[in-house]
Formats: C-alpha cells, structure tokens, sequence
C-alpha cells in the first residue's frame, strides 16, 4: 500500500522541554490512524508541525512521496490537500456558519455562487444545513465540532488531521460523528485521529501509533496496541501485575 | 462574470444609496443658490472623511488591523498632489492619482515591518510611522519643511486645469466622484473572495493558514488599498485647500483620530457604517468649530471635545457603532450574503 | 565638545528621570489591566496645571503642592476606572482604544476650552538657579525634580513590595484569577493601580511645570515618549521603564547636540519602532 505521509524523526524542542523527540511512522491512503497517547505526549505539538504552524529542529515530513511538509509554508499546505481541525474548536466566529464553509471552500473555487453551492452541500453532509445562517458563535460544542470537519473538508482535502473531535460528546454524538467519519475515509480521504476517548479511537482507527513525553512507544493494529505493555504502563504510570 | 459584478453592484446602489447620492449631487448647486457656504463645506467634509474612513475600514474592519497613523498616508497624498502641481505643474485631476499610488507603494514597504506586529503593538507602531514622518516632513526643504506648501490662486482660463473654484460647491462634486468609485472598488473586493479571506484574517490568523490563505499577501493588499484611497482623499484635500503643512496633514487627531471615529461611530462590522459614522460625527464638530469657537477663540478645544463625548458615549453604549444598534433593532437588516444565489 | 556632552548626559538623566513617572503609570496600568492609556499624557497635563493653579492662585510652591496634585489626580483616575474602563476591560480591542481615546480628546480639549489655547510659565523664585561644579551646570530646578522623581520611584517600590495593598496589586497583574482566589477584590485593585498611574503620572506633569513650558495640549508629546520608554524598557516591567526613561533622556538630550532639535524626537520614534520589531519583549521586559 501507498504511504501518504512520511513522519521521519521529527524533534521538536521548547527552549529546554523536548515535545517530540524523533518520532517517526507512515500513514498509509485511505487508512484512519489513531494517534494517541497521555496529556502533554506531544500529539498537538505533531499536527502543529504537520500543518506547518511550528517547525520542527530535525526530521522531514515527506508527503504523496514527494513534498516535504516542514520546508512549505503554512498556507500551501491546505492546497495540498491536508485539511485540520483545531482541539480548541475556532470557528470564524462572527462569520455565519455557511460563510465558515464558503471561506475553506475558496481555496479551489473563486466564484461565490459555486462556493456557496458547495458549502451548502458540505454543511448538508455534516448535518448542519438547518443552521447554516446563524453566527457560528452560536452553536453548541457538537455543531462547533461539525463546523470545524466542514471548513476541512471544504479544501477537498486527500488527508485529514482531526484532532480531538469526540471530547466534549455523549455516546450518542460520538457514535454519530464515528460514522461520519468512517463514510469520508471510505471515499477515500485518509484520516490520522489525535483523541483520548479510547472507545472512539479503537472503534474506527485502522492502525494505532502511541506517543508518550514526545516519543513514540507503540504502532499497530488496536487489539495489538491495546495488550502492549509499554502502552499500559503510559497510561497508567507504573508496572503492571 | 461580469454579470455577477453587475448584479453584485446592484446590491450596493439601492434605492437609499441612489437617493442618498443624488441628494449629495443637488446639493451643491442649491446651496450655492442659497449662499450657504457652511453646509457646503461641511458635506464637503462628510465626504472627505467618509471616504478616508472606508479606506481605514477595509484594514480595521474587516481585516482586523487597527490603525492610527493613517495620517501618514494621507499627508503623502496630499504632498504628493501638491508637489506634482506646484513644481511640475501637473494638474491634480491626474495628480492625486499619483499620490494614491506613491501612497500604496510606501504602503508596500512599510507593511513589512509593521505586519510583524499584531494589536496594540501594531496600532502603536502606526502612530510613530505617522509621527516620524511629520517630523521628517516639518525639517525637510524641499517639501517647504515647517511652513508648509502654498498653491497660487491662478487665472480663470486654468480654473479646469487646477480645479479651482471660489467657494466649496464645485468640491463636493470631486469629493462625490472619487468617493462613488471608491465605494464600488471597495465593495468589488469585500464581496469577493478577497474579503472573505480578509474577514477570516480578522477572526483567526492562525486558522486562516491551515485553510490556505496567505495572510501576509491578503494583509498588504487590504493595507496597500486602504492606503491607495488616503492618499487619493489627501489629494482632494490639496484640490480645496490649496494649503498643507506637516502638522495639518499629519495631525494624529484631526486625520488619523477622526478618520478612526468615523468608522467607530458608524460601525466597523458593517460596510456603510463609516459613512454614517462620518455623516454624523463631522457635522457635529464643524458646527461647534464654526459656531462657537470661531466666535469665542477662548473656547478652542469644544469642537474636539464634543467629538470625544461622542466617541465615548458610542465605544461605552454601542459598542457596534450606529449601525450595529440599527441591526440589533431590526431597521437594518445584516445582509448574509451580497447576492442572491439559491 | 566633552563639556556639551557631559552636561547633555547629566541633564538627559535629570530630565529622564521625570519622563519616567509618566512612563511607569502606563506600565503599570497596562500590567494590571491589559489597557492601554492613551489618555496617560493628559493627565500629566492636569497635574502640572493644577500645580500651576495653585502657585499662581494661593502661592503655593509647586514642590510643596505635589501630595494634593497627587491626590486629586489620583480620585480623577478612580472615577475614570470606575465610569469608562471598568466597562470596557473584557471588550475587544477596539472598543478599549476607542475609549482611552475619547478620555484623551474630553481631558485635553476640556481643559483647553477651559483654561484657553495659551501657553504658561510658571516661574519660581529658584527658577533660575544653577550650580556650577567646574564646567558641568546643574539648573536648581531640575536637580529638584529629579530628587523628587526618585523619591517618587522608592515610594512605589516600597508601597508595591512591602505592602499588603501593593503586593496585591502585582498579584493581579500576574495572574488575575489565582489573585481572587486568595481573596484579592480585582475591581479595587484596578481602581488603585489606574489611581496610582495617572497620579505619578500627575507628580510628572508637577515637577515639569517648574522649567517647561506648560500648554493644554502638551500631554500628546508626553504620551509618545511614555510610549516610548515603555516598550523599550518592556510593558510588563514598571521600574524596568524608570531606567529605560532615564536613557531616553540621555539619548534625547545627546542627540540635540547633534542634530537639529525637532529631529530629537524622531530619534526616539526611530528606537520605538526598531525596539517593536526587534525586540517587542524590550530590554528589561516580560513577554508580548
């Protein structure tokens, strides 16, 4: 299978606190990859360097073969086709909730009618047809989280970085919003999940990479990463009996 | 295309905007009948600062950087225009132009020192670009240093070519012509995917990065215009004047203040709020200019003062300026979006 | 040449040292605060006419009349708190400006209406009394001020650091919530810090009053040297912007000998907007 992005040996240091220390794995298309790992282990500090908002003191990032993510400049990233979601959710707030979309959505078109067309469909998608004229500093934490995959996938993205999409929701959303998600990846947009609710993340990951104080510890399938000791001594600070 | 466009401006000259501007354009010669030189001069005014305080807008406003020392950009107009037809003998009406565009290429090479900066820094660092260049321009020869620049009054055959006429009503039609081309560019851009982006720029800089906007590019284009429009409103100025001098042209209060106020006033989140703003906040000063303290010198000072109840009875009560306060009571309706597209 | 030099040094501290009250009222308001006041000049400008009122007015010598300036000054600055920004402390950035501006154009330009567009001196009997040591000439008057200017300075550092109600103020300033949490009233210790930064700011335009000229409309140069000082000595830091005052001074003085006189003052617009791009955190500074 095709690798779609090559993280290799990304170190990435904050005067003396080292966030990521040589951290490397391949993301293969059309797979989900969860990333994960205890608070501080550097998962957000990995999608800042991705997404070219941080640079990293070492390592590459090599995307489609091709491009080194830590030598382009943030905003060509998005035309590359890597779309993001924010942890914090940040919607353009006094923008209304389809101009959000319409925003994203010029980074390939530049005709309004043709961007509010597919903005109209996207919010469609996403379930947030209904509030599309509302300012999108109204909505709840679950139509925030909405907005923040529909202002991705509005740059007709091949990679998505979602990072931390199912806190803040009940079973109900979480399993609603997996489902969501699982119907993008299966038209082949291929996923790396930052996310702490494990139920989530085991549910729809492919494949599991775990960091801890900036270094990855694990990589496999769910059920492998879930019996890794190494993984269970992270999460829970000490050995095991 | 430019169906869209034409639709799109549909939208702009409405039926009040129509009848707004028209009432503008027979004002002047009916006061001129009337002999009424003050409320001439003082529409005059209205739309000088009106259109300064657009072009401030679409960087404050829209863009989300606030600027104080767009007096810098409005004395380089005005120097620029008065120099061109002093010493070269350049009439304006090609003149302020130039300005304009001398204007967006200072503005050019001072935004990339200034777009380091965010927030109060960056307001900070436009009122010292303002300052600096009063200062430079008050010991400088060439440009009549602290005295300032004099344009003659010329003979009635190169009244044209030196647009000057007795009394302010021929100027509010200048004053109407660049402000009517000025409102159509500025809405060609907010109306596009330009102001879109400047709008995303205003509400998350980062953000805007991660969904491809080059931020830098989009804020030196909304900096560049606003700075082109100063300069031109600087030339306007020369054109009625015919006088300028450092502390005039460059003055933090008279020009970077109250072009500030005119958008506050009327509302920064909305397209004609400056002009409203403008329209109301300029009248009230000249008249206690005009009415008090020319005739009570002892008095100078009201008329900025009275500006300055204004502003804080706004910034402290309507925070969203005048038309914000209309929206919120239903008399104006926040357009969603420029045209009709279902 | 040397003797120029010496005596621009001496009297760019002297001055310095008063251009720093006005500097670190700022400081402290904005690292109480987060505001910016624009209006910090203007009352400067109160404190040196209110100064100028009562010497003309009741005799007083203008060093004598510097705890009531202070006082007044300082109630002024409550109710500017309490009225305008208390109400603008959680708007965005350009309601705050809005604001702070429209303090500056009601103080200035009242008092303008009030007093005239003129210009005043206010000459004391010492006014023009200096000291000789060698070639180095000392003005009484300046010498003076300077003396109460770091009188001034020591006064706040004791009242910051020592007492209950100053430590509590620099609490607030470093971290608003935990402050409340151990019992800290914010809204008063707003009030105070505004009070105590206009008032020095006040004691400034006081001490100014005895060798400058004195002008409604002064308080606009001020504030841009303020402005100044401050971002070179770093915003969070208030005595970090006393030092810095005391070299604007020397550099503005400095640089008089040097080139012609309006062009002094470019020179410290040109530090300030080197100083905002290079090293925003400034010299002695907390962050940006």
């Amino acid at each position: 299978m095709e690798s779609i992005l090559e993280v290799e040996n990304i170190t990435k240091k904050f005067g003396g606190l080292v966030a990521l220390d040589k951290v490397s794995f391949k993301v293969y298309e059309n797979e989900v990859l969860g990333l994960i790992g205890p608070n501080g282990a550097g998962k957000t500090t990995l999608f800042n360097v991705i997404s070219g908002l941080y640079r990293p003191d070492e390592g590459r990032i090599i995307y489609l073969g091709r491009y080194d993510l830590t030598k382009i400049p943030p905003h060509e990233i998005p035309k590359l086709g890597i779309g993001r979601t924010f942890q914090v959710m940040r919607p353009l707030s006094n923008l209304t909730v389809i101009e959000n979309v319409m925003v994203s959505s010029f980074l390939r078109r530049s005709e309004i009618s043709d961007v509010y067309n597919i903005a109209k469909r996207i919010l469609e998608r996403v379930g947030l047809y209904e509030k599309r004229f509302l300012k999108a500093s109204l909505l709840n934490t679950v139509e925030k989280k909405r907005l923040e995959l529909a202002k991705a996938l509005a740059i007709e993205p091949r990679l998505l970085l979602l990072d931390e999409v199912a806190a803040g929701l009940n079973p109900v959303e979480t399993s609603e919003f997996l489902d969501l998600l699982k119907s993008i990846n299966r038209e082949g947009i291929s996923i790396i999940m930052v996310e702490h609710v494990m139920r989530a993340v085991m549910n729809i990951s492919d494949r599991i990479v775990v960091l801890h104080y900036g270094k990855k510890i694990a990589e496999g399938a769910p059920q492998d990463i879930a019996n890794d000791r190494n993984v269970i001594e992270a999460y829970l600070g000490g050995a095991i009996v | 295309m430019s169906k869209m466009k034409f639709s799109v401006l549909k939208s702009l000259y409405s039926p009040p905007m129509i009848v707004f501007l028209s009432l503008i354009f027979i004002s002047s010669p009916i006061l001129e009948f009337l002999n009424q030189p003050f409320i001439a001069n003082t529409i005059f005014m209205c739309l000088l600062y009106a259109i300064m305080a657009m072009a401030w807008n679409l960087l404050a406003g829209y863009t989300g950087y606030l600027s104080f020392g767009h007096a810098a950009f409005f004395g380089l107009g005005a120097y620029t225009t008065m120099i061109l037809m002093l010493y070269y003998d350049i009439t304006p009406w090609i003149g302020i132009w130039f300005g304009g565009l001398l204007t967006a290429l200072s503005a050019l090479a001072l935004g990339f020192p200034l777009f380091r900066l965010r927030s109060h820094w960056f307001a900070l660092a436009t009122i010292a670009v303002a300052e600096t260049f009063k200062l430079v321009f008050i010991v400088w020869p060439y440009v009549g240093a602290a005295y300032g620049l004099q344009s003659p009054i010329v003979a009635p055959e190169k009244s044209l070519w030196y647009i000057q006429y007795a009394g302010p009503f021929i100027y509010i039609y200048i004053a109407l012509i660049i402000f009517v081309i000025e409102l159509t560019i500025l809405y060609l851009i907010i109306t596009s995917r330009t102001g879109y982006y400047l709008m995303a720029i205003r509400e998350d800089e980062d953000v805007s990065k991660t969904i491809g906007i080059n931020t830098l590019k989009y804020k030196m284009f909304s900096l560049m215009v606003s700075a082109f429009f100063t300069g031109i409103a600087g030339g306007v100025y020369v054109i009625r004047f015919r006088f300028i001098d450092p502390f005039t042209v460059f003055n933090l209060i008279t020009i970077s203040i109250y072009t500030a106020v005119g958008g506050i006033i009327g509302g920064v989140y909305s397209f004609i709020g400056p002009i409203i703003g403008s329209f109301v906040f300029i009248p009230l000063t000249e008249y206690v200019r005009v009415f008090i303290v020319a005739r009570l010198p002892e008095y100078y000072g009201l008329h900025f003062f009275s500006v300055g109840i204004l502003l804080l009875v706004i910034s402290l009560l309507y925070p969203a300026g005048i038309t914000g306060y209309l929206e919120r009571k239903g008399y104006l309706k926040k357009r969603i979006l420029p045209v009709k597209v279902e | 040449m040397l003797e120029d030099v010496v005596n621009a040094s001496i009297n760019g501290i002297l001055l310095g040292s008063v251009y720093s009250l006005i500097a670190m009222g700022l400081a402290l308001i904005w690292g109480v605060m987060d505001v910016i006041n624009f209006a910090q000049g203007d009352y400067m400008m109160l404190g040196a006419f209110i100064t100028y009122f009562l010497f003309i007015g009741l005799g007083i010598d203008p060093l004598l009349s510097i705890p009531l300036t202070f006082v007044v000054v300082f109630l002024t600055g409550i109710l500017t708190q309490r009225f305008v920004i208390d109400r603008i402390l959680e708007a965005p950035l350009i309601s705050q400006i809005a604001a702070t501006f429209s303090i500056l154009l009601i103080i200035r330009f009242g008092a303008e209406a009030l007093i005239g567009p003129y210009t005043f001196r206010l000459v004391t009997g010492y006014a023009d009394y200096v000291i000789r040591l060698g070639f180095i000439i000392l003005h009484y008057t300046k010498l003076l001020a300077f003396i109460i200017s770091i009188l001034t300075v020591i006064s706040l550092y004791i009242f910051l650091t020592r007492t209950f109600l100053g430590t509590a103020i620099r609490a607030t300033s470093q971290n608003r919530i935990a402050a409340q949490l151990v019992g800290v009233n914010i809204g008063r210790m707003y009030k105070l810090a505004f009070g105590i930064g206009v008032g020095i700011s006040a004691i400034g335009g006081a001490l100014l009053s005895t060798f400058y000229p004195l002008h409604p409309e002064m308080g606009g140069f001020f504030c841009l040297l303020a402005f100044v000082i401050v971002v070179f000595g770093g915003f969070g830091s208030i005595f970090g912007a006393f030092f810095s005052g005391i070299i604007i001074g020397v550099v503005q003085m400095l640089s008089a000998l040097f080139v012609p006189p309006t062009l002094k003052d470019a020179i410290a617009f040109i530090i300030f907007i080197l100083v905002l791009l290079f090293r925003p955190t400034g010299i002695f500074g907390k962050g940006v």
